[in-house]
């Protein structure tokens, strides 16, 4: 199983991880830390984390921050996630979800 | 009265991902501010014909236009626009492939202009020319992400798949788009 160390200052961070060949976006939400590709899941473009949501602005596609489904277009169409798990205020451990 | 002149440009990316970007029409009214309306009147695996609506330069003015484009048999793109005005104009967008990731784009335009644009003859191809310099710069980041995304195995309407890692889809017409396209919608 890969598995990365990411050391990060602030939140949400964005970084491009050798380890998983993916530009990853780590965030807080509740308290809950989460990483997900910064991929939009429709033609790649960059996603940026907003009050609630989560959007892409090369077609305004627009993601819930929680569970990363798109919710304004007709399609079931989520964001990648990866699974995380904060080892100390700076750090986290990344793995491939399953 | 006919005005004809060239634009080139060359940018670090493949022909698909700017011919990706040429026919990605959706992006027109997110991503170019100049368009306040886009909608895609017909298309197939060779034309596309867009109504838009584009906002005049320092003017809050509106004007309707019609854009005709075809795919030529080497890839290249013709765009008739149909303009206010009985302004014509032949755009025709030709992508010479320096390398895998290297493309040259260059635009021959040609202008069928009513007599009365005679005195603005020096003066359109400038503004065109700045046209075309804002769309390009707003095009940039979006072709140099796409070949970021398409060269860790991206994979359109998935995201990144780690099987397609450095293959180099072919583009495919009509793009997909989903039915609550922004193209789509009356």
């Amino acid at each position: 199983m890969l598995t990365e160390i990411c050391t990060f200052q602030s939140l949400p961070y964005k970084y491009h991880s050798t380890i998983f060949n993916d530009e990853i976006i780590l965030y807080e939400y509740e308290d809950k830390l989460i990483a997900i590709s910064s991929f939009c899941p429709h033609f790649g473009g960059p996603l940026e984390i907003g009050e609630g949501v989560i959007s892409c602005y090369w077609h305004n596609w627009i993601f819930d921050i929680c569970n990363h489904h798109c919710i304004n277009k007709k399609i079931k169409l989520s964001i990648r996630s990866y699974k995380i798990e904060r080892i100390s205020p700076i750090q986290a451990i990344i793995q491939y979800a399953d | 009265m006919l005005i004809k002149f060239e634009i080139s440009r060359k940018i670090n990316v493949s022909k698909e991902v700017c011919l990706w970007n040429t026919w990605d029409h959706e992006h027109l009214y997110f991503v170019h501010k100049q368009f306040s309306f886009a909608k895609m009147l017909y298309e197939n695996s060779h034309v596309a014909f867009i109504r838009t609506k584009i906002k005049l330069p320092f003017l809050p003015i509106y004007l309707n236009c019609l854009h005709s484009m075809t795919r030529l048999e080497n890839g290249d793109v013709m765009v008739i626009d149909t303009l206010p005005f009985g302004i014509l104009t032949k755009l025709e967008m030709k992508y010479i492939e320096h390398g895998p990731k290297l493309t040259e784009l260059i635009n021959l335009y040609t202008l069928d202009l009513p007599c009365f644009f005679y005195p603005f003859k020096v003066f359109i191809p400038k503004i065109i020319k700045n046209w075309n310099d804002i769309n390009w710069l707003e095009d940039l980041p979006l072709k140099i992400r796409r070949q970021h995304a398409i060269d860790i195995g991206f994979r359109d309407f998935y995201g990144k798949d780690d099987s397609k890692r450095g293959v180099q889809p072919t583009l495919r017409l009509p793009m997909a788009r989903t039915k609550d396209s922004i193209l789509n919608i009356e």
